[in-house]
């Protein structure tokens, strides 16, 4: 073996051919750092991983589509938002939901191919979706009917019988679902997943007979479960609250924010004439993105129902007195108690930064030092939205009374005061307290004005009662927890004898001879809150879109009254009656 | 609004007038035709400043009638407006539907189908036979004929009775709808309409046979408040009235819509522009209706009676019953009503009393954003006191009845 | 010529003379006089086909009949069963340009319909007839065919007519009905059956109910209906 020639050794390999030039590199992006595409003609420059359909409603395209949404997962299931991409592999139309942008794309959504497709993916979601719309809740505000209007007027071409599944199925506390109208999109599965972190929504079964369903032994008692009912694009979840209560397109809108805790979520408050109906949660970013807990949702219920609505002036049986001459009388019977010395102010961080800025002027009038703060107990808190801290203006109360150089105590020395004899007179700004007992405690003192919206304990112990206007009836704003100060605009005038906190104040002042002839909220903030430390908060709401109608121009109302408003048989009946009978 | 605002007069009497009055000291006397008067009909109020028997000056007051029809349609959906057009010529009421509609079916590039468009033609000419029976027998009255009106009314009620037989009731017929009609002919209608107009025919040769002859009426509305072929031209008259003065100028004729370009009639024209040509051409009109009427019963095919597109026109009730998509598109023509595509239009068709207009602004919403109306009778009624200067007050009355005000469309 | 001048004469001496004309206007009436004076009146209702030239009706011992279709007082049309066919969808109250209908909604268990009217409230006085509830219904659950306008009262309130007044009528059933196909538990069985043998197909030819529609003619569909062999 060891004369085996070696083999020599390799010499150098010879330099390897270059390889052959591949494709050109792509031309270096338009702007540098973000996509450029083209998106029915009109150019698009978004960050690199954004989705076709969010770049498209940044140009002002929209596309249509049901199972997506901006803040859940990607699942491109309801096939609707079908475009034409020119990056597509064999000119098939790709979701815009979940196909990203690429740089030089063109993306097209008004070809007649597109439309087919829109047509064809309309005609399958209603081809078992049941005849429901006099019955159905989100008639309105339903995306089935308004794309169907906009992108397929088609007659159906369905000749056999429609799938028959489960109708009116509570699903749980808050929440109904109607199977034969679900669409399937998912939209709620993917919240409770992701959003309420509370997965007790899942699709059951296969094919067309998939439907949505809670599991065995759990119901859909998630706190954030009323979400689902704004996500759902048709009418298969609806709230039980609100269910029959009223048509959506005969209810105007107005921007407010919910009372429910300290979070201070944004709530589109809908109401008609002069109730509230419902609230939804409004988009902000910074606040509540765009959900609001099941407990807020029902906040609005004492506005309308069991409200204090005229002046009264003694305690015990009803002893109604013209507001005028209740204010007169409560401001004597403050006065007389300030000047011994003995008058104590309660404010309920419930009330707006207006009616506590008027409140802490005039108790400053008064000649009071401090201020004791009531206000609903803590509640629960969790990691998501919810707050302990049921009142939603502490912060705002907590700046008023500095601003206005007014100490701030808490009840229990309230309490204490009342029991050492020291305060023997009380005038309390908003009748929620923390304790079950102040009511009783407070029955048994001399003067007690009370300012209240609501028939509760504390106001039925007043002996001057004021009656104050809950939010819908009036501007204002309130300071979350976190410092920020949010505007909550006025939706009704106020009803009855009632009037907001600020204007009650007001008239106290007047009565008591100080300066305070404010005529609006506006005025309140403008001549007491401006040197407040609220960062950037400009007290003037951008204007509200046209009509405030939650459905475009809504037939058979001009300014969201029912149709029928005027009589009803009972109170014409009445009104007859009385001036029949003198 | 006191009367004593129309100032002295300034006109001078006629010279025979003058020589015999010389020596007499005279004052004007204002006298009032209230809005609530049997001859001012449309409640108008006249007030005349009179020289013994002859009106020297003359102030119209109108708005008495003004209901704000326009600013009313701007609350409610496109069609919704049409019970409120019913109200404006109500004697006419299918003609202020067809108007408003066709201004909408302008604006929506809308194209109606044949059937549904002789039906538009049979209802308003029926309706023009009605709006001229109406006219000529109060005339009559109001010149103390009697009789002529309960020919006319009778006649008018045979009208309104085939009426309701198709539109479901006899004023306020609420019969056309965006892209079509609201209803087909109902069965045997036809033959019973055939029927009505043979009798509606006799009656009126009656009324002819009594009054155009006669010597009264002839003396009373021959001469009398002439308007010349310029000046009618130079107030806006339209309709009938115009024509009567003499300039050929219908609608129907010169800018045909609907069907009327297929149909064969002719327009009278008078010669002389006084009373008694404005009631000619509503005689001689009223003929030519029903010679319309016929030849459109004759050329009418079987057909859909409204445009099928659900963004226009309700879905027929078994799809709305039936399937989710018919369900759909009836709730949010209901809600929201038609989507008019926004712009402006102006749309004029050929009323009973002349061109009726209607102008259209539209935001691109289920609803209105402004109607304009142009109203036939306003120009007329603008012109009289110029018309009847140093005419008598017993001119006044046949005057204001060939004019034909109709309160409803002139006040809106 | 489209355009036909009018030429009339003024009065000739025949004319001017007025006394002939006079004769022969009082002829022209008095032929109408013997004719109503001899003959008996002819009490048809239909006066197109009466034989005398009387056209009085005596009303109110005779009526004349209002045409089908003629948009008369409001009902509501009843189910077999006597519930009403209305679920409370607000669309005629949506469409009326009156304003005139109030409702107020509620719950029924065990039906199908889900929901039903706990009021509804037709204000006739503010009522402009116009028909628009009657094509906006998407359930033939009000119609204007009782035939009769509503009636006079001496009150305003007499003229606010509740369910309870407006639920009259012969009942009306179609095959299609939810209560039908699905069954409803809060009917009889048996007379669910009952019902199921005498709902109707939806018409085809419907011009006796004249819940007509624009948009098609009610008599092609009835042609199409027939063709399909239904």
């Amino acid at each position: 073996m060891a004369d085996e020639q070696k083999p020599s050794a390799p010499q150098a390999a010879a330099p390897k051919p270059a390889p052959p030039p591949g494709p050109p590199a792509p031309p270096p992006p338009k702007n540098p750092g973000m996509v450029t595409l083209t998106i029915d003609g009109k150019e698009a420059v978004v960050k690199p991983g954004t989705l076709v359909i969010e770049a498209a409603r940044q140009v002002g395209v929209d596309v249509p589509h049901y199972c997506y949404h901006k803040r859940l997962t990607v699942a491109a299931n309801c096939r609707m938002c079908l475009v034409e991409m020119s990056n597509s592999p064999g000119g098939k139309l790709q979701p815009a939901c979940q196909a990203t942008v690429a740089e030089g794309v063109a993306v097209k959504t008004e070809t007649p191919k597109v439309k087919d497709q829109q047509r064809a993916v309309l005609e399958f979601l209603l081809l078992n979706h049941p005849v429901d719309c006099p019955i159905c809740d989100q008639a309105g505000e339903c995306k089935l009917q308004d794309y169907y209007m906009s992108y397929d007027q088609q007659a159906s071409r369905l000749d056999m019988p429609k799938l028959v599944k489960s109708k009116r199925l509570p699903l749980g506390p808050t929440v109904t679902l109607d199977n034969e109208r679900c669409i399937l999109c998912t939209r709620c599965v993917r919240f409770m997943r992701e959003v309420a972190k509370a997965p007790q929504l899942g699709v059951a079964r296969r094919g067309s007979r998939s439907y949505i369903t809670t599991f065995p032994g759990q119901p859909l008692d998630s706190k954030y479960s009323g979400n689902v009912v704004d996500i759902c694009p048709v009418g298969a979840l609806t709230s039980t609250d609100f269910r029959f209560q009223g048509r959506v397109w005969f209810l105007s809108s107005a921007r407010s924010i919910c009372t429910g805790c300290s979070r201070g979520c944004n709530v589109h408050l809908d109401y008609m004439r002069d109730s509230t109906y419902r609230l939804r949660p409004r988009e902000c970013e910074a606040v509540n993105q765009e959900w609001m807990c099941d407990q807020g949702r029902t906040t609005f219920k004492p506005w309308n129902t069991d409200r204090v609505l005229q002046a009264r002036v003694g305690r015990g049986e009803a002893k109604a007195a013209r507001r005028a001459e209740a204010v007169a009388q409560a401001a004597a019977r403050l006065q007389e108690s300030a000047a011994k010395g003995q008058l104590a102010a309660l404010f309920s961080p419930g009330c707006s930064l207006e009616d506590l800025l008027a409140a802490c002027a005039v108790a400053k009038g008064l000649g009071l030092t401090e201020v004791y703060v009531g206000g609903r107990p803590d509640g629960w808190q969790d990691e998501f939205l919810k707050r302990a801290d049921e009142n939603p203006n502490r912060r705002g109360l907590e700046l008023a009374a500095a601003a206005a150089g007014l100490a701030v105590r808490s009840i229990a020395e309230l309490a204490k005061a009342i029991a050492d004899g020291k305060a023997k007179a009380l005038w309390a700004v908003g009748s929620k307290v923390p304790s079950p007992t102040a009511a009783a405690v407070f029955a048994r003192l001399e003067t007690f004005v009370c300012q209240a919206s609501s028939q509760d304990d504390v106001a039925r112990a007043a002996t001057v009662l004021l009656p104050q206007a809950p939010v819908p009836e009036t501007d204002g704003t309130f300071v979350n927890f976190a410092g920020r100060a949010q505007r909550f605009e006025r939706a009704y005038p106020p009803r009855g004898e009632s009037r907001p906190g600020w204007a009650l104040c007001a008239e106290l002042g007047q009565a008591l001879g100080q300066a305070t002839a404010w005529t609006s909220a506006r005025e309140v903030f403008q001549a007491l809150g401006r040197g407040l430390a609220l960062g950037d908060f400009t007290w003037d709401l951008p204007p509200a879109s046209r009509a405030r109608a939650l459905s475009p121009a809504p037939a058979g109302t001009v300014d969201g009254r029912l149709p029928g408003y005027r009589e009803s048989a009972d109170k014409v009946a009445a009104d007859i009656r009385a001036k029949v009978t003198g | 609004m006191s009367t004593h605002s129309l100032g002295p007069s300034e006109s001078t009497p006629p010279l025979g007038q003058q020589a015999l009055d010389a020596g007499l000291d005279s004052q004007e006397m204002i006298v009032n035709l209230g809005p609530s008067h049997p001859a001012t009909h449309g409640t108008c109020r006249l007030v005349v400043a009179l020289d013994g028997e002859n009106i020297r000056k003359m102030r119209v007051d109108i708005g008495f009638l003004h209901r704000g029809f326009e600013k009313s349609c701007e609350s409610v959906t496109w069609g919704q407006v049409f019970p409120y057009t019913d109200r404006l010529n109500y004697v006419s009421s299918t003609m202020n539907n067809v108007g408003f509609a066709l201004a909408v079916e302008k604006l929506c590039a809308l194209q109606v189908p044949d059937r549904a468009q002789y039906l538009r033609v049979v209802a308003s000419e029926m309706h023009r036979i009605c709006d001229h029976l109406t006219m000529v027998g109060a005339m009559g009255l109001e010149l103390g004929a009697m009789t002529a009106f309960l020919y006319a009314v009778e006649a008018r009620d045979l009208m309104w009775d085939r009426l309701t037989e198709l539109c479901g009731a006899r004023l306020t017929s609420n019969y056309v709808r965006v892209g079509g009609v609201a209803r087909d002919l109902p069965d045997g209608w036809v033959e019973k309409t055939l029927a009505t107009l043979d009798r509606t025919a006799e009656l009126r040769d009656t009324i002819d046979k009594l009054l155009t002859r006669n010597r009264i009426f002839m003396d009373r509305t021959r001469g009398v408040a002439t308007v010349s072929r310029e000046d009618a031209c130079e107030y806006g008259y339209t309709g009938p009235c115009l024509r009567a003065s003499g300039e050929p100028y219908d609608v129907r004729k010169a800018a045909p819509y609907l069907v009327y370009d297929r149909l064969e009639f002719d327009v009278p024209v008078g010669t002389r522009g006084d009373n008694f040509d404005r009631y000619l051409m509503r005689m001689e009109e009223m003929k030519q209706s029903d010679r319309i009427l016929r030849q459109c019963f004759q050329k009418m095919e079987p057909g859909d009676i409204a445009v099928r597109d659900f963004r226009y026109v309700l879905p027929p009730k078994p799809l709305v019953y039936g399937t989710i998509e018919g369900v759909m598109a009836h709730f949010k023509l209901v809600m929201e009503g038609i989507q008019v595509p926004a712009g402006e239009v102006y749309s004029y068709t050929e009323a009973a009393n002349g061109e009726l207009g209607f102008y259209l602004v539209s935001d691109g919403s289920g609803r209105p954003y402004k109607i304009g109306l142009r109203a036939p009778g306003w120009p007329m009624v603008a012109s009289m006191p110029v018309v009847l200067k140093d005419a008598l007050l017993a001119d006044l009355v046949p005057t204001f009845d060939t004019f034909n005000m109709i309160g409803g469309e002139v006040e809106q | 010529m489209p355009y036909k001048v009018i030429e009339d004469s003024p009065a000739d001496f025949r004319e001017r003379l007025f006394l002939p004309e006079v004769i022969r206007g009082v002829g022209i009436i008095a032929k109408q006089f013997w004719r109503n004076f001899f003959l008996q009146r002819d009490p048809n209702p239909d006066i197109l086909l009466r034989k005398t030239p009387t056209v009085t009706i005596q009303y109110p011992e005779e009526k004349q009949p209002y045409p089908p279709g003629y948009r008369g007082l409001h009902r509501l049309v009843p189910r077999e069963d006597g519930k009403p066919r209305c679920v409370a969808c607000y669309m005629c109250a949506t469409v009326c340009p009156a304003q005139c209908i109030y409702i107020e909604a509620d719950e029924v268990e065990g039906d199908p319909i889900e929901k039903y009217p706990k009021r509804f409230v037709i204000d006739e006085l503010r009522c402009v007839v116009c028909g628009f509830c009657v094509e906006a219904c998407p359930k033939d659950a009000i119609r204007m065919d009782t035939g009769e306008h509503a009636p006079p009262t001496y009150t305003r309130e007499g003229q606010l007519l509740d369910e309870k007044a407006l639920l009259r009528g012969a009942p009306v059933s179609y095959q299609y009905d939810p209560w039908l196909r699905r069954g409803a538990t809060a009917v009889d069985p048996k007379k669910l059956e009952e019902m199921r043998q005498r709902a109707k197909p939806f018409p085809a030819g419907a011009t006796d109910e004249l819940s007509q529609t624009p948009g098609f003619s009610v008599r092609q569909l009835a042609a199409e209906a027939k063709g399909r062999g239904a």
